[in-house]
């Protein structure tokens, strides 16, 4: 039951369809990883040899990547927030169950134990608080990001009491984790094994 | 016939309709931005200051070089990130009760992207879709009905009685950017083995720091988990397109509305079940909303009460009519002659809840002195 519309503005409309347009672009999957060196406008033909020919669908991703991610109308919405990825549980759910601990390692090498905020330890109502922590970790574990190491390094070295005179100089990151199997299949148990390991300044990890 | 589907796309899209639903889902929308704030700012250490996970620098790294809408870019002073998240909950406060509806949305839309530049690492796709929407809010006249700023012109007499019709696109951007959202994640989706070969719902249970709530075990069993994975697929696919047909929209959001009840249930993510259900409002017209208060409405009549002037006064018409509008279902009437019961008044007045310290003054102020003639009860 709409009225009869007095008018919007054409450049509303022309915008409204450009915008719609634009978002779907974006929110088409990436290239493939093994295929990305081609969407880069800094491949050298060389680098173009050294990869599998792309499918006619991959060649539009690669596309898409290239004109629509990497040009300028993607750069608007990266700008102003209107960026967005709609990868919930895809291409698969996550597999991977992980939580993370630390030792934290003072100057005169005494071993100080750290364990990061566990969801599955805090009660009900805490959960959502601590997830921020545990979606921190996932993304941080991803290479892309692996320049955030020393950042939770020394988040993780802050977090214990320690003598001033003797503070902490390496932080040793854990992650214990498990890889879930198809159902039907033995679980197996956690793993612990090394993330990362880093060295902290005392100026940056000063006791709150 | 290319101008007659033209002109039905021209109105879909661009047509005059009720402000109303855009003034509901407002109030919903608001409502929940001011929750997950408040949940995140009790992470406040953490995640916005320099001792935190991530500091300036590192949300700076994170742009590669690319400017971003940000008013925390580069603040390192915690109480300024403070100060701006407040701001924010604040913006999201008012554009919840509709109060300086315009300023409001857009204070709170530069606060949640400005936030969520500040730490991009700990986001979900629920805090994507409040950004995007929180900003589609704040280019939509979401304030014309629904509103303290509609109550306001009422009583100054600056407002239509009956609510303005307004162009419905910013309406139409938030269905279809849930279109999208469903659609691209159903495409996503059977890019991957477990959705197709039926048993992708078998793995977020098992993460023991993802889950939240059991269920059953059967349930993640056998049949019932290609139930489960496909029904999903189905769902999803079906609120990216069969939801836009009158005929089946309602069993469509039904379905969605299980399916995140199941989520939300099962697993731990902030929020996401909560905003994006919370689009499905956009889905009904205004005028349909309309008529299912007015449903309610009658169904209320019993609570129906009538407040009477005092003695030696009458109402004033404009004022009248927006004392009225803070009411709830049509269940407060003011003007005529009758039972006073001013405490039922305020009572079954939700939208009068905040001038509880001022209502009888604003009652006082919305009557006039009358010519001589007795009135029954007083307010």
């Amino acid at each position: 039951m709409q009225a009869k519309s007095p008018g919007v503005n054409p450049l509303i409309k022309v915008g409204f369809v450009l915008y719609v347009a634009l978002i779907c672009l974006w929110s088409l999957p990436r290239a493939p990883r093994d295929l990305r060196v081609l969407a880069s406008p800094r491949a050298t033909p060389e680098m173009r040899a050294a990869v599998r020919k792309p499918t006619p669908y991959e060649e539009l991703l690669i596309a898409n990547d290239r004109h629509v991610r990497g040009g300028p109308a993607g750069r608007v919405l990266l700008t102003t927030g209107l960026w967005q990825y709609w990868d919930m549980f895809a291409p698969n759910p996550s597999v991977n169950d992980f939580w993370v601990t630390a030792d934290i390692t003072t100057r005169s090498g005494r071993v100080i134990p750290y364990e990061y905020p566990r969801v599955s330890q805090v009660p009900i109502l805490r959960k959502y608080r601590s997830e921020r922590h545990r979606k921190y970790v996932e993304r941080t574990r991803l290479s892309d990001f692996s320049y955030a190491q020393p950042y939770l390094a020394n988040y993780i070295a802050r977090q214990v009491p320690f003598d001033p005179g003797d503070p902490p100089s390496i932080v040793t990151v854990y992650v214990h984790e498990r890889e879930i199997q198809p159902p039907g299949q033995p679980q197996p148990n956690h793993e612990k094994r090394l993330w990362f390991r880093r060295a902290v300044q005392p100026d940056e990890v000063r006791p709150r | 016939m290319m101008r007659r589907i033209w002109k039905e796309f021209d109105e879909t899209l661009f047509g005059y309709g009720s402000p109303v639903t855009l003034g509901l889902f407002r109030i919903v929308f608001c409502a929940l931005v001011v929750i997950g704030l408040s949940l995140t700012a009790t992470n406040f250490s953490d995640v916005f200051t320099e001792r935190g996970l991530v500091p300036a620098a590192l949300a700076e790294r994170w742009t590669n070089g690319i400017p971003r809408l940000n008013v925390l870019s580069g603040v390192t002073a915690a109480p300024l990130t403070a100060a701006v998240i407040g701001t924010t909950i604040l913006a999201a406060f008012c554009a919840m009760m509709g109060l300086g509806t315009r300023v409001a949305t857009i204070v709170m839309a530069i606060g949640i992207v400005s936030l969520h530049h500040r730490n991009p690492f700990i986001l979900n796709s629920g805090d994507t879709l409040m950004r995007v929407t929180a900003i589609y809010l704040a280019v939509s006249p979401c304030g014309r009905a629904c509103s303290l700023d509609r109550v306001i012109g009422l009583w100054r007499g600056t407002a239509p009685t009956e609510h303005a019709p307004i162009s419905l696109w910013p309406q139409r951007l938030i269905q279809i950017q849930l279109s999208v959202v469903y659609f691209f994640t159903v495409l996503l989706k059977w890019g991957g083995n477990t959705w197709r070969d039926g048993t992708a719902t078998w793995y977020p249970p098992q993460l023991a720091e993802f889950a939240r709530f059991g269920f059953p075990p059967f349930f993640d069993q056998g049949i019932f988990l290609r139930i489960g994975t496909y029904g999903t697929l189905l769902i999803e696919l079906a609120l990216a397109t069969l939801v836009w047909s009158p005929r089946f929209r309602k069993w469509v959001l039904l379905g969605g509305l299980g399916l995140h009840a199941i989520i939300e249930w099962r697993f731990n993510i902030p929020m996401f079940a909560f905003v994006i259900v919370s689009l499905y409002i956009c889905h009904y017209e205004g005028h349909e909303v309309k008529a299912w208060a007015e449903r309610l409405s009658q169904r209320f009549s019993r609570f129906r009460v009538n407040v009477a002037a005092p003695e030696g006064r009458k109402w004033r018409e404009a004022p009248a009519r927006a004392l009225t509008a803070l009411g709830l279902f049509g269940t407060v009437e003011y003007g005529g002659s009758g039972n006073a019961k001013p405490a039922a008044a305020w009572a079954r007045s939700p939208g009068a809840w905040l001038a509880l310290p001022v209502w009888k003054s604003l009652l006082f102020q919305a009557t006039e002195e009358a010519p001589a003639r007795k009135t029954k009860g007083r307010p």
